[in-house]
């Protein structure tokens, strides 16, 4: 993942949420995403204007107690909703 | 004379015609579906016919035209005419989420036990109902009315593979139940009333069995989405439905206290449900 890169959320997707958790469906891949509650979070911010460094940088002021594994646990989540078809990169 | 004569079946918004020729067609059809109502007001999307021919006594199955079956024994014709029937009525359902589920009630309350083919929905829903403690309701099809509150279960005999017959011998065994077998498959079917299905009944547990000799046994609790994730998977009919059934889904899945348990005995299996059920469902 490179920090420059933008991600934006996957256009398409109905969107259900259930005690913090999402539930994504795409009609036309038929595809169903369950995104727990930090995926959830990491999803949101995804709006094609933030880079990923700045979503890290949003991550770390909110919680400053999980500062140092962001970046890796960010870089994940990113990787899995890109693999899932819930984000796209601009 | 060679008999002939046609039934429907519907279910969940679809209705599906049989046409029947000679006498062992006949049985096999009313073996099946004798217990269920024809509801002319559901479109027809289906039409499928046993016959029998008369120099070999082979047993055929044709869907749609097509030969979907042909063979001698008439638990495995039995088998394919199911097959065909529940294919045809998943294809046309509306109204509804058509879950690919078993289901058995107890207390008036239904527990839904939705899965792939071989997750052990059959052999875990025949000892449910060998142990007494519950009442069948269907092993294949199962109809969640809008507002996700109350099931219907397609009535038709149990069919279960020869790797579960073990733990179906208490039904075999029963004077009451009608049992057809061949080194395939065994039906079963219960006594009349078939089931509980005419009656929809209030929807109480939502459990995804798994069974796996090769992995530990486990129960676990699931998030709403967790359950809303699976039971998408088991939709059948979410092409005919609004948004393709993702709300429905999902209101399911907020109402329903769901799990998913993963077995490799049945008795273990059972024994969890019984506990669940008693806890949930407010008996003890």
């Amino acid at each position: 993942m490179t920090p420059a890169r933008i991600p934006r959320q996957a256009s398409g997707f109905h969107l259900e949420e259930m005690d913090g958790e999402l539930l994504l469906y795409h009609p036309g891949s038929t595809r169903t995403v369950l995104l727990n509650e930090t995926a959830s979070l990491v999803w949101r911010l995804c709006d094609g204007h933030r880079s990923s460094s700045a979503i890290a940088s949003l991550l770390r002021e909110a919680f400053p107690e999980q500062a140092d594994a962001i970046d890796e646990d960010l870089k994940h989540t990113l990787t899995r909703l890109a693999d899932e078809g819930a984000i796209e990169f601009a | 004379m060679i008999e002939s004569g046609t039934r429907f079946v519907a279910f969940a918004g679809s209705r599906v015609r049989i046409d029947y020729r000679g006498d062992l067609a006949r049985e096999i059809v009313e073996f099946l579906y004798a217990g269920i109502h024809d509801a002319s007001e559901h479109p027809l999307q289906g039409r499928v016919k046993v016959e029998v021919d008369a120099a070999t006594q082979l047993i055929a199955v044709h869907e749609s035209g097509e030969l979907y079956y042909q063979g001698a024994h008439q638990a495995d014709a039995a088998r394919a005419l199911q097959e065909s029937v529940s294919h045809s009525l998943a294809s046309g359902s509306v109204g509804g989420l058509l879950l690919h589920s078993a289901a058995v009630s107890r207390h008036g309350q239904i527990v839904l036990l939705p899965g792939a083919s071989g997750a052990g929905k059959t052999t875990l829903t025949g000892h449910l109902v060998s142990r007494g403690e519950f009442r069948y309701v269907t092993d294949e099809l199962s109809f969640v009315t809008e507002g996700a509150r109350n099931v219907t279960g397609l009535p038709r005999p149990m069919s279960v593979k020869a790797s579960g017959r073990h733990a179906v011998a208490g039904l075999r065994d029963a004077r009451d139940w009608s049992v057809w077998v061949s080194p395939v498959v065994t039906l079963l079917r219960p006594p009349p009333p078939q089931s509980d299905v005419d009656e929809s009944q209030a929807l109480g547990l939502v459990i995804f069995p798994q069974y796996r000799s090769d992995a530990e046994r486990r129960l676990a609790r699931l998030t709403p989405a967790e359950c809303g994730l699976r039971a998408m998977a088991c939709l059948l009919n979410a092409r005919n439905l609004p948004d393709h059934g993702f709300p429905a889904v999902a209101a399911l899945s907020r109402h329903t206290p769901a799990y998913s348990l993963v077995y490799r005995d049945t008795a273990w299996a059972s024994t969890q449900i019984e506990t669940l059920t008693n806890d949930s469902m407010g008996r003890h």
